[in-house]
C-alpha cells in the first residue's frame, strides 16, 4: 500500500514585482509530499525556498500552477478557508520561532488549538501535553524571554502539532540554533511527525538535517533541482 | 560617526511608513504649538481693533469744561509723559426722520488725519482703501465730507459715494455729503460714528477751533501731565471697560492655554522620536557588533534625531499656519453671518513664532532620542532574535511627587499666572508619567476572551511604550476637556449675569461722551418723563462717581435699586438672603463688588472707608455681590446714602421697570423722540450688546477646540500607527498560526479601544483639573471673579465620543494596511 498523498504542487510559479525587476523566486516547481515523510528542502540562499514554504501554507499566492495540501486545493480559499485551512491542517515552525512575547508557553501552544474553536480548558489539556511531548512539562508558565532559544523552539514545535496537522512546515528551524539544540530540535520533528503520520517539510542549509531527512528536495533559481531519497 | 549616521539614514529611508508616521508626529507637535498661538495672536489683535476702534489706542482722554483750545496740542507734545496726542471733536448727531426710516442717532467725530495715525487700529483693508482713494486727502479737501462704514449708509439709505444727508446737531441743520469705508469698526460703536477731519467736525458743532478733548497715549511710568485749569485727566469712555476686562481675562487664558500646547506638542513629538529610536534597538546592537564605539553611535543618533526633529517641525510650523489660517477665517465667517460683517482676522507668522516652534521640535525629539540612545549605546548588544527587550518604566513616584510639586505651587496665593502655569505643566507630565502605570493596573487581570486576552498581552508587554503613547492620547483630549469647560463655565456665567442683572425692561443712558465723566448726567427732566409715562412704573436710577480711597481707586454708585427689589436680580455671593442686605444697605451699608472683595481681602461685616464731602465715612461691607462689568472696584450704597455722602452728583443711568403687558419699543421710542441726547435700550437689546462681545470675545475658543480636537485625532492615529508598525510581525505569526483577518481587526480594535479607553479615563480628571486651576485659580487671582465650574458634560461625552470613535478607526487603519498584503510580508517586517 503506497502511503497517503498529503501534498502536491504542479507547474508551480511565483513572481515578484513586475516588468524589469520581475523575479520569478519559483519558475515551475513539481513536487508531492506523502504522510509520514521527512523531507529536506534545500538550495542556496535566495532559490525560492522559504517561498514555497509560503506557498504550501497558503500564507501567499502563487503566480501560476497549483496547490493542493490534504486533498485540498489552496487557489481561491477566502480569508475563512485559509485560516481554517492553517489552523487545522497546517504546523509551521520559524527560524525565529517567533512565539508570542506576552503568552506563557502552554498558552503559545494552545493558541492553534483556540483558532480551530477549541475551549480554552481542552486546549490547556492538550497544550500542556504538547509541552510534555517536547520534553518541558515543567516551562509551561514561562514566558519566551524566560526561555533558551532551543526551548522556544520546542514550544514551538509543540504549538505546530496541537492541531495533528497532515503538514508540518518548517523554515529553518535550526538556523537560530547550536549544535545540540539543534538536533534535539530535529529529532523532535522527525520523531513527532511520523508518529502523527504528519508529512514535514524543513527549508534547510544545516547538512545535519539533510542527514536525518527521509528524503532531499532540492531547488537552484527557483527550479527543481534534484528530488531523490538519499542513501540510508 | 558618518558611517553610522549614513547607515540610520538608510535605514530611515528603507522603513518608509514609519518614517512617515513620525514626522507627521513631529509634525503635529510642532503644529499644536504654532497653530494655537497663531490663532490666538489673531484674535486677540482682531478684536482689540473691534473694541478699540473708536477709543484707538488712547491710554487717556484729556477733557475740559469749556472747549479746549488747539494751542494746548504743543505743550502737550513737550510733556515727557506724552507719547502721542490727538484733538479729537466729537458731537452728537440727529439724521432726521425720513419717509423711509426713523431719525437715527449718530456721532460726529473729527481727527487731524496727520495726527490719528498712532491712535486708529483700522483693519489693513481699510488702510488700503484710505490709501488707495485718497480719503484722507479729499477730507481735508471737501468741506463737506464725513466716512462711514457700508452698512450705515445701507441703514440711512445713501448710496456708496457721494449721498447727501441733512445732519442736526445741536439746533443747527447742514446738509453733508458721504463716502464709505470699511473695516474701521466704526459701525460696532453705538451710536455710528461718522468720521471727518477736525475742520468739518467744528464746523458742524459750531465750535469754531474749539476741541472737545484730546486723545493722549501716556508712558505709564512718567510722571502724568501738568494739567491747566478745568482740565480733567480720564480713562477712555467707559463703555469699552467691560470688554477690555474680558479681553484681558481672556488674554490671560490664552496664555496659559499656550503653554499647555507647548507642552503638548513637545510630548507629541518627544513620544514619536522614542519610537524612532527603539524601533531600531536591534540594528543599533548591531551596528555596536560591527565595532561602532557607544560615543559615535550616541552622537550620530542624536544628530538624526535633529535632522528629523528639523524636518518634521519645519512640516509642523507650515501645517499649523494653514491649520490657523483656515479655522481663524471659518470662525469669522461664522460671527459675520451672525452678528453682520467682521473682517476676518489676518493670521500672520511671525519669525520669532517660527524659530521657538521649530526650536521645540527639534529639541523635544533630540531630548526623547537622548534616553534610548543612551541605553542602547550601553547595553551590550543583545540578540536580534527571541526575547523582547523591557524599557524601564517612568519611576513610581514621579508622578505622585509631580502633583504635590503642583499643589504647592497652586498654594503660593500671590503668583496669579505664572505658578498655576507650572502647574499645570506638572499635571500634564504627571499624567504622562502614570500612565503605564494605571495601564498596568487596568491589565492586572487579563480577560478570558481569547482576541481580548491577546490584545492586553501585547499592551502589558510594551508598557513602557503603550504607556507613552496613551500618554500621547491623554494629554491633547485633557487639554481640549479644560477649554471645553473654562470657556463654558466663563460663558455661562456671563450669560447668567447679564439675564440677572439686567432687571429692568428699558435703559437709559447719556450719549454725550465728550464731557468729564462726572458731568455726564441725565436730566431731572427726562427722569421726570420717564417716571409720568403711563406705562412706567417705576424708575431706577444710578449715580456713578470715581473716588481714590485707601481701598484704592473705586466706583462707588448709589440707588434705588427698584429692579432688585421687585424681580430680586442681583446674584449675591455672601452676606446672606437679599432681603437682608436690602435692609442693610436701607440702613446704610454697603455692597461691594466681588474683584474687590478679592482683591483687598473684604468681606460682610468688614468695615470701607470712603471719603465723603464732610470728610471720611465708615460703612460696614452688607454684602458682596457678582460683577462682571468693572474689574475695579466697585461699590454700591442706597440712593439716599450715596447723596448723603457725596452730595446730589446727578444720575448716570437709570432703568425703568415698565407695567405688565407694556411694549418697550414703544415706550423707548417715545423716549427718544423726546430726548434725542439719551440713548434708549430695550433690555432685549441690550442683553445681545452683552452676549455678542461675549461671542465675538470667545469665538476664537472654538478655533482652537478645533485645533485641538483636530490635532489630538491625528496624534492617536500617528500614536497608534507606531505602536503597530513595531510589532505587526505578531500579526503575522497569529494569521500563520490560523486567526482570522476578522480576529486581528478584533485584536486591533480592542488594543486601540483599551488604549483610548485608559486615555479618556485619564484625561477627564486631569482635564476637569486643569479647567479647575484656570478658572478657579488663574481668573479669580486674575480679576477677582470667581464662579463655579459649569461642566457641560453633553459637550464633555461628545468630544471624549468622538475621540473613541477616532481611536478606533485610528485602530483600524494598522487592519487595512496588513490586510493589503500576504501573511509572509507582514512575517518579514520582522527583519
Ligand atoms: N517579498 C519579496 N519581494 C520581492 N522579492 C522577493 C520577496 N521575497 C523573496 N523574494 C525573492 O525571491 C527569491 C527567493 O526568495 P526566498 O526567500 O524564497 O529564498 P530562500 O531560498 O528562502 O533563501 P534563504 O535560504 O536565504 O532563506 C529571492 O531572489 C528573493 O530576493
Ligand atoms: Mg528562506
Amino acid at each position: 500500500m503506497s502511503p497517503r498523498r498529503v501534498a502536491r504542487c504542479a507547474s508551480l510559479r511565483k513572481v515578484y514585482g513586475s516588468g524589469d525587476t520581475a523575479v520569478a523566486a519559483l519558475d515551475g516547481v513539481d513536487v508531492e509530499l506523502f504522510a509520514g515523510e521527512f523531507v529536506a528542502l534545500t538550495g542556496p540562499s535566495g532559490s525560492g525556498k522559504s517561498t514555497l514554504l509560503h506557498l504550501l501554507g497558503a500564507m501567499d499566492t502563487p503566480s501560476e500552477g497549483l496547490i493542493e495540501v490534504d486533498g485540498q486545493s489552496l487557489t481561491g480559499l477566502d480569508d475563512e478557508a485559509a485560516s481554517r485551512f492553517r489552523c487545522e491542517r497546517l504546523g509551521f515552525v520559524f527560524q525565529f520561532f517567533h512565539l508570542m512575547p506576552s503568552l506563557s508557553a502552554w498558552e503559545n501552544v494552545a493558541l492553534p488549538a483556540r483558532f480551530a474553536g477549541a475551549e480554552r480548558a481542552e486546549s490547556e489539556a492538550r497544550s500542556r501535553e504538547g509541552l510534555a511531548r517536547v520534553g518541558l512539562p515543567a516551562l509551561a508558565e514561562r514566558f519566551p524571554d524566560q526561555m533558551s532559544g532551543g526551548q522556544q523552539q520546542r514550544v514551538a514545535i509543540a504549538r505546530a502539532l496541537i492541531n495533528d496537522p497532515a503538514l508540518v512546515l518548517a523554515d529553518e528551524p535550526t538556523g537560530n540554533l547550536d549544535h545540540v539544540a539543534g538536533a534535539e530540535v530535529l529529532e523532535l520533528l522527525a520523531e513527532l511527525g511520523a508518529e502523527r503520520g504528519s508529512a514535514v517539510l524543513v527549508a534547510t542549509h544545516d547538512p545535519a538535517v539533510t542527514a536525518a531527512a527521509t528524503r532531499a528536495i532540492r531547488l537552484v533559481d527557483g527550479k527543481l533541482d534534484t528530488d531523490d531519497e538519499p542513501a540510508r | 560617526m558618518r558611517v553610522v549616521l549614513r547607515a540610520l539614514l538608510a535605514d530611515a529611508r528603507g522603513h518608509k511608513l514609519q518614517t512617515l508616521v513620525t514626522l507627521l508626529g513631529v509634525a503635529v507637535g510642532v503644529a499644536v504649538i504654532v497653530a494655537i498661538h497663531l490663532a490666538s495672536e489673531a484674535s486677540l489683535e482682531h478684536f482689540r481693533g473691534t473694541f478699540d476702534s473708536v477709543a484707538g489706542r488712547a491710554t487717556h482722554e484729556l477733557n475740559g469744561a469749556a472747549p479746549l483750545s488747539t494751542e494746548r496740542l504743543p505743550e502737550l507734545l513737550r510733556e515727557p509723559g506724552v507719547i502721542a496726542a490727538q484733538p479729537v471733536v466729537s458731537r452728537l448727531a440727529v439724521a432726521p426722520a425720513r419717509a423711509d426710516r426713523p431719525a437715527r442717532a449718530l456721532r460726529v467725530l473729527g481727527l487731524d488725519p496727520f495726527l490719528a495715525a498712532p491712535f486708529l487700529e483700522f483693519s489693513s483693508a481699510a488702510r488700503a482703501q484710505i490709501g488707495s482713494a485718497r480719503l484722507f486727502e479729499r477730507l481735508l479737501l471737501e468741506h463737506d465730507l464725513l466716512l462711514a462704514p457700508g452698512e450705515v449708509l445701507a441703514d440711512l439709505g445713501l448710496p456708496d459715494e457721494g449721498g447727501a444727508l441733512d445732519l442736526r446737531v445741536g439746533s443747527t441743520t447742514r446738509r453733508v455729503r458721504l463716502a464709505r469705508l470699511d473695516g474701521s469698526g466704526l459701525a460696532r460703536s453705538d451710536p455710528p460714528v461718522l468720521l471727518t477731519d477736525l475742520a468739518t467736525a467744528q464746523q458742524l458743532a459750531g465750535l469754531d477751533t474749539g476741541l472737545t478733548r484730546y486723545d493722549l497715549i501716556l508712558d505709564p511710568d512718567a510722571p502724568p501731565p501738568q494739567l491747566a485749569a478745568g482740565e480733567r485727566l480720564a480713562r477712555p469712555a467707559r463703555r469699552g471697560e467691560r470688554a477690555d476686562s474680558m479681553t484681558a481675562a481672556f488674554r490671560t487664558n490664552l496664555l496659559c492655554l499656550g503653554f499647555l500646547a507647548v507642552l503638548v506638542g513637545a510630548f507629541l513629538a518627544f513620544n514619536m522620536a522614542q519610537f524612532a529610536v527603539t524601533r531600531r534597538r536591534a540594528m543599533l546592537g548591531r551596528l555596536r557588533c560591527l565595532g561602532c564605539s557607544a560615543k559615535a553611535l550616541q552622537r550620530a543618533v542624536l544628530v538624526e534625531a535633529a535632522l528629523l526633529g528639523l524636518a518634521g517641525s519645519v512640516f509642523g510650523v507650515a501645517l499649523g499656519r494653514a491649520l490657523a489660517g483656515t479655522l481663524v477665517g471659518d470662525v469669522a465667517r461664522t460671527v459675520s453671518t451672525l452678528y453682520g460683517r467682521v473682517d476676518p482676522p489676518g493670521v500672520s507668522l511671525d519669525a520669532l513664532t517660527a524659530t521657538a516652534a521649530l526650536l521645540v521640535g527639534v529639541g523635544a525629539t533630540v531630548a526623547a532620542s537622548w534616553g534610548p540612545a543612551r541605553s542602547a549605546a550601553r547595553t551590550p548588544p543583545v540578540l536580534v532574535a527571541g526575547g523582547v527587550v523591557r524599557d524601564p518604566l517612568p519611576h513610581r513616584a514621579l508622578a505622585p511627587l509631580l502633583c504635590v510639586f503642583a499643589a504647592l505651587l497652586l498654594c503660593v496665593p500671590q503668583s496669579a499666572v505664572v505658578l498655576p502655569s507650572i502647574a499645570v505643566l506638572a499635571i500634564l507630565l504627571a499624567t504622562a508619567t502614570a500612565m503605564p502605570h494605571l495601564l498596568r493596573r487596568l491589565l492586572e487581570h487579563p480577560p478570558r476572551q481569547l482576541v481580548a486576552a491577546l490584545a492586553a498581552g501585547r499592551l502589558e508587554r510594551s508598557l513602557a511604550r503603550t504607556g507613552a503613547a496613551a500618554g500621547a492620547l491623554a494629554m491633547p483630549l485633557a487639554m481640549t476637556v479644560a477649554l471645553l469647560v473654562m470657556v463654558g463655565s466663563f460663558r455661562g456665567e456671563v450669560v447668567a449675569w447679564a439675564e440677572a442683572v439686567l432687571g429692568g425692561d428699558l435703559y437709559v443712558q447719556p450719549l454725550e461722551q465728550e464731557l468729564a465723566a462726572e458731568s455726564l448726567r441725565l436730566s431731572p427732566a427726562l427722569l421726570d418723563a420717564m417716571a409720568a409715562h403711563p406705562q412706567v412704573e417705576t424708575v431706577d436710577t444710578l449715580r456713578l462717581i470715581e473716588r481714590a480711597t485707601d481701598s484704592g481707586e473705586l466706583l462707588i454708585g448709589g440707588s434705588e435699586l427698584e429692579a432688585v427689589r421687585r424681580r430680586g436680580t442681583m446674584r449675591v455671593l455672601q452676606g446672606g438672603p437679599l432681603s437682608d442686605v436690602l435692609t442693610a444697605l436701607d440702613a446704610g451699608a454697603a455692597l461691594i463688588s466681588e474683584p474687590l472683595a478679592q482683591r483687598r481681602g473684604l468681606a460682610p461685616g468688614d468695615s470701607l472707608r470712603l471719603p465723603g464731602r464732610d470728610g471720611e465715612r465708615e460703612l460696614t461691607v452688607a454684602a458682596v455681590f457678582q460683577d462682571f462689568s468693572f474689574d475695579r472696584g466697585y461699590v454700591l450704597l442706597a440712593a439716599r446714602t450715596h447723596i448723603e455722602l457725596f452730595g446730589e452728583t446727578g444720575v448716570r443711568n437709570a432703568a425703568a421697570l415698565l407695567r405688565p403687558g407694556a411694549d418697550p419699543e414703544v415706550v423707548r421710542d417715545a423716549l427718544m423722540a423726546a430726548h434725542p441726547e439719551v440713548l434708549v435700550r430695550t433690555v432685549a437689546k441690550l442683553r445681545d450688546d452683552v452676549l455678542r462681545a461675549f461671542n465675538d470675545t470667545f469665538a476664537i475658543t472654538y478655533v482652537l477646540q478645533g485645533i485641538s480636537t483636530a490635532l489630538a485625532l491625528v496624534g492617536i492615529l500617528t500614536a497608534l500607527l507606531c505602536l503597530h508598525l513595531e510589532r505587526r510581525h505578531e500579526l503575522g505569526v497569529l494569521r500563520a498560526l490560523g486567526a482570522r483577518t476578522r480576529a486581528i481587526g478584533g485584536l486591533l480594535l480592542v488594543e486601540a479601544g483599551a488604549l483610548m479607553f485608559v486615555a479618556e479615563l485619564v484625561a477627564l480628571p486631569v482635564g476637569l483639573g486643569l479647567a479647575w486651576i484656570l478658572v478657579a485659580v488663574v481668573n479669580t487671582r486674575s480679576f477677582g471673579w470667581s464662579f463655579p465650574m459649569a461642566i457641560d458634560f453633553g459637550a464633555v461625552s461628545g468630544l471624549l465620543g468622538m475621540a473613541l470613535v477616532a481611536g478606533l478607526l485610528a485602530g483600524l487603519v494598522p487592519w487595512l494596511l496588513t490586510r493589503r498584503g500576504t501573511i509572509s510580508q507582514l512575517l518579514e517586517t520582522r527583519r
